[in-house]
């Protein structure tokens, strides 16, 4: 991290944080980070609107994942918003090895207070499901 | 030079190459780009260096009649620039018929040119729209 601008740093950590809730499959977690109004784009599926909603679709993918490791290839703030490029590893059934490698770029943008409020997914859709990835619409 | 004086420059530079994509100049476009390019269509295979990334560019290029890629979001920090797009393509003169969200992630060099250029997409939606080849043959 390296923000001078404090908000910056703070929306960075608010990002970090919710990607840490997915590497502990604690779908909780992720959402203590979010605004009640969030919504949460996979380009280019439909896009899914409110944190119960997007609670629901995270923890439903999260179930059906043994680990998840997500390693930020980049990552960095500019005025409300931060990039992220990542390399998404999945185990989904335990076998030890990771299942999927899924490179993928999500924008965040973050509300006034630093949560999250909108989350737009930018990877290859045939790629995750060819590869276990569970449904991602509601 | 100033952190704040590179990211400006390196901004500067990708909105250049992006300007080059809207006025179908591949010249002006791989102007743009190091001799040790590597260019990802994620997830297909990287294509590295000018020769075979100009294929691409070029192939892409001749193919179009029109395109604008609209920037949602284009900032940069330390030597990378992600640009959030939505790629407006047209293919046969009607408008445009394929409208592709789009995030490219690029890296710059000391000199400023860029060095690498990884785009995420979905692929489907691509090709489904008349989209070309991103891959050698």
């Amino acid at each position: 991290m390296n923000n001078s601008d404090p908000r910056l740093a703070r929306n960075e950590a608010t990002v970090r944080a919710f990607l840490d809730g997915w590497n502990n499959r604690d779908a909780d977690a992720c959402m203590e980070q979010a605004t009640e109004d969030m919504s949460y784009l996979n380009q280019p599926l439909a896009i899914i609107k409110g944190k119960e909603n997007v609670r629901t679709m995270i923890a439903s993918i999260l179930t059906q994942a043994d680990r998840v490791a997500f390693e930020l290839v980049n990552c960095f703030a500019h005025e409300n918003k931060v990039i992220t490029e990542r390399v998404d590893r999945w185990d989904w059934s335990g076998s030890g090895q990771w299942e999927m490698e899924l490179k993928v770029c999500g924008m965040f943008e973050l509300s006034v207070n630093g949560k999250i409020i909108e989350w737009r997914e930018y990877y290859d859709n045939a790629y995750w499901t060819n590869n276990g990835g569970p449904s991602l619409e509601l | 030079m100033p952190e704040a004086e590179i990211v400006a420059r390196n901004v500067a530079k990708v909105r250049e190459f992006i300007d080059c994509w809207e006025a179908l100049d591949c010249d002006h476009a791989m102007r743009c780009l190091s001799d040790d390019i590597v260019y990802i269509n994620q997830p297909l295979a990287p294509v590295v260096g000018q020769h075979d990334v100009r294929k691409i560019v070029d192939g892409i290029i001749k193919l179009s009649t029109g395109v604008h890629w609209e920037l949602r979001n284009c900032f940069g920090h330390g030597n990378v620039v992600v640009t959030e797009r939505l790629d407006l393509w047209d293919f046969d003169g009607k408008g445009w018929g394929l409208k592709l969200p789009c995030i490219g992630m690029f890296n710059l060099n000391e000199e400023g040119q860029i060095c690498g250029w990884r785009d995420y997409f979905d692929n489907q939606m691509w090709f489904a729209n008349g989209g070309p080849t991103l891959h050698l043959d």
